[in-house]
């Protein structure tokens, strides 16, 4: 389905629907999957929580990948679908006493669900206006989950806006303290859904989505049914975002509404942007640069202050106002420089260095 | 689009030319649907039980509404010339906001100006002020940010608006901090002479009191048992919104430039082949979006407690606003800025009460920010262009 470079012949069926067919791609995944190995056995519990987070905001990217990269309609209640996820998960196994592994999956087919019904309007809308009709999701959810009394937490006797759930365990280990263990089962959950969505895209579904993309008259003219494809790829994307928003909740066993605001909905369509638009590793480039930056920026301050050169203090109040800086700074030239983003310069590099020294 | 004798300032001209505006069919389309939204919010009146101890509250919602949305159709103005000129909207437009806001400040604590010698005055140079420095900073950020983005996916160029949000607020954060810094003389805890000197134009205490029933106002109203507030702020928000909407309709309509800004939102290379520099227009565009959104800022931070890190909040009610109205439609945005103000009123003065009485689990809702979306996906529905919005007509 990709272009692959010139050179490369197949000699059977098999070889011709190999998703990595040759052997540079093989080396590079081999690589890839030597870090995420090596990385828990080395790192230490601080780096492994980052790459959970990483691990969360990359499923979550690839959902909405689906939907803005792949399907071309841009929404903004990425936050909202990720409430939905985390709280159903939530909610399930502390009011219902439903295994938490079964309440995870249970709450991605919710999100779905969710999405498909806010996905509803794309019948009719196009571009801009369903992204602000999206946004209504954002209002919609983030409004009931801050002011419908029973999905409150208690603690105290005294209803309280953060839902505490009960402690996730498999396998005798606690996934919400021990990170190694949540890393396992976190990258684990993540080759499964890099490896459903390379090839949904390589299916029938998938290739409606690009057409849909590209040019809607067009695909309807080719005979896709393209009400039914939208919302086919808003319930497949949400079904991936309301994955993250119930890993979210199982990783950090409380959860409150402020975590899932507008900002977040940004905060994930920067990562694919910055990442690529409709590709899949560029979803997890931008998660991985989206998550790192404000911890880089923490860690650089706390070396500042740690050699004095800074004030504890000041750096304390503010820090938030420098990562949100450099977090525009970061969207800002990134995109002035690359507007298709990081997968693109990555292309470019390897370009350049594979007809090193005589590009022209 | 453009007509090719020169037009004259005569006042029957003008009235003529009002004559066949209002005589349009989305005109009269228009007034049903506030006609409609007006019979809704009377009838829900009296089912609202606080309501009913005093039915003239709707003369009063109507009246907050009416201010509301007057500030909401100065911020969606600008977003929508920003639209029509460049196909992008500016989510930074409520950060632009604030900063005005954070200007008006400057201007009033810092530098202490007034106007004819009275300190109350200081708003009128504090508000040319704001004006014409986010005026700079919107041909500015024109320059520097979105001219390198001309021609890149629209996904993209919103993008970085959403990112010279962050900065703003980050400057602003490092700037200000995020107390609210106010002007107003009421702050009599923060006064250590400064802030009393500058007292706000129209304190917010003050108000006529009208009686619906005999016709009676002010200081009569003594012994009436339903009186109305009208509050002094918000008349001199809807003048000052009025001036600056009326000033823009003159110029698109009347100036070299501003007709030019019309070619080009209609056709960016048939303007360019007529010799319009399309560069300096996106500028301009910017310019005056920014314009607006600074004098937007000051009001809403002169009637709401000051400057604030907050106000991007208010650039965001201004979504449901401009895809109400119609992404490229002015008029679009004006009614439907008085629209989501009107329902946002309607919504705190009779739905939340209903939900107090009617759902325990919800009572201490306010439907306030839902209510104007609700709307809005039923009318997209219906409408899928908004109101007023020109139909794309697509090709393959």
């Amino acid at each position: 389905m990709t272009a692959t470079q010139c050179g490369v012949f197949h000699e059977s069926y098999g070889s011709d629907l190999q998703l990595r067919p040759t052997t540079m791609q093989r080396i590079r995944i081999a690589l890839v999957l030597a870090v995420v190995v090596i990385l828990p056995l080395v790192a230490n519990n601080y780096l492994i929580r980052i790459s959970n987070s990483i691990i969360i905001a990359a499923i979550g990217a690839i959902g909405l990948n689906i939907l803005v990269g792949y399907t071309g309609q841009i929404s903004l209640g990425q936050g909202a679908f990720l409430a939905v996820g985390a709280y159903s998960s939530a909610l399930l196994t502390t009011y219902y006493d439903i295994p938490w592994p079964v309440a995870v999956v249970l709450a991605s087919f919710i999100t779905a669900g969710i999405g498909m019904m806010f996905g509803i309007p794309s019948l009719r809308l196009k571009g801009l206006y369903l992204a602000v009709a999206t946004l209504a999701a954002q209002q919609i959810v983030q409004w009931v989950l801050n002011n419908w009394d029973p999905i409150d937490g208690i603690r105290d006797g005294r209803a309280t806006n953060a839902l505490r759930i009960p402690d996730p365990k498999i396998f005798g280990y606690q996934l919400n303290q021990d990170e190694k263990a949540f890393y396992v089962f976190g990258v684990l959950i993540l080759i499964a859904v890099v490896i459903v969505t390379v090839n949904l895209f390589r299916t029938h579904v998938g290739r409606a989505f690009i057409a849909i993309r590209d040019q809607d008259i067009a695909a309807e003219v080719m005979g896709v049914n393209i009400f039914r494809y939208k919302l086919l790829a808003f319930a497949t994307s949400s079904f991936f975002v309301g994955l993250a928003g119930a890993l979210l909740a199982q990783h950090s066993t409380a959860i409150s509404w402020e975590r899932f605001t507008i900002e977040i909905s940004i905060q994930y369509l920067a990562m694919i942007i910055i990442g690529g638009l409709g590709t899949i590793s560029g979803s997890i480039y931008g998660a991985i640069f989206i998550t790192v930056l404000p911890e880089l920026l923490r860690e650089m301050g706390d070396f500042l202050t740690k050699s004095e050169v800074l004030n504890a203090d000041d750096f304390r109040l503010y820090l938030p106002f420098i990562q949100r800086g450099a977090f525009g700074v970061a969207i800002v030239i990134t995109l002035i420089l690359e507007p298709e983003g990081i997968v693109k310069m990555w292309r470019d590099i390897k370009n350049y260095f594979r007809l090193w020294p005589f590009s022209y | 689009m453009i007509g090719t004798e020169k037009k004259s300032l005569s006042l029957q001209g003008l009235l003529d030319h009002l004559q066949a505006y209002f005589a349009t069919k989305t005109w009269q389309w228009y007034l049903t649907l506030f006609g409609i939204l007006a019979v809704l919010a009377y009838i829900l009146n009296w089912f609202v039980p606080q309501a009913q101890d005093n039915p003239a509250s709707f003369v009063r919602y109507t009246y907050n509404g009416i201010a509301e949305g007057a500030i909401l159709a100065l911020v969606s103005v600008g977003l929508v010339l920003i639209y029509k000129a460049t196909d992008v909207i500016n989510f930074a437009h409520g950060e632009f906001m604030m900063l005005g806001a954070y200007v008006a400040y400057e201007m009033l604590v810092e530098f202490k100006i007034s106007f004819l010698g009275i300190d109350r005055l200081g708003l009128v140079p504090a508000l040319i002020a704001a004006a014409v420095i986010m005026g700079l900073l919107g041909i500015l950020v024109e320059r520097l940010v979105l001219r390198p983005l001309v021609g890149e996916p629209v996904i993209s160029v919103i993008m970085v608006t959403i990112g010279l949000s962050s900065i703003i607020h980050a400057g602003v954060g490092l700037q200000w901090g995020t107390d609210a810094k106010t002007w107003q003389v009421r702050d009599t805890a923060l006064a250590d002479g400064v802030l009393a000197q500058v007292p706000e134009l129209f304190p917010q205490d003050s108000e006529i009191r009208l009686d619906l029933e005999t016709g009676a106002y002010e200081r009569e109203i003594e012994g009436s048992r339903r009186p109305v507030r009208f509050q002094y702020d918000k008349v001199y928000i809807i003048l000052i919104v009025s001036v600056v909407i009326l000033a823009l309709i003159f110029f698109f309509k009347y100036s070299k430039q501003g007709i030019a800004m019309r070619a080009t939102a209609d056709d960016q290379q048939a303007s360019l082949s007529m010799g319009i520099s399309v560069k300096r227009i996106f500028a301009i565009t910017w310019s005056i979006a920014a314009m607006t959104a600074g004098i937007a800022g000051l009001i809403v931070a002169d009637t709401g407690g000051g400057a604030k890190t907050d106000i991007p909040g208010v650039g965001l009610r201004a979504f449901p606003v401009i895809i109400l109205g119609g992404l490229d439609s002015i008029a679009g945005a004006i009614v439907g800025g008085l629209m989501i103000g009107l329902l946002e009123q309607y919504a705190v003065g009779y739905i939340d009460p209903l939900l107090q009485e009617n759902f325990a689990s919800l009572a201490s809702a306010s439907t306030k920010n839902v209510v104007p979306y609700l709307v809005l996906i039923v009318i997209l529905m219906f409408k899928p262009y908004g109101l007023f919005g020109q139909k794309r007509i697509e090709r393959v």
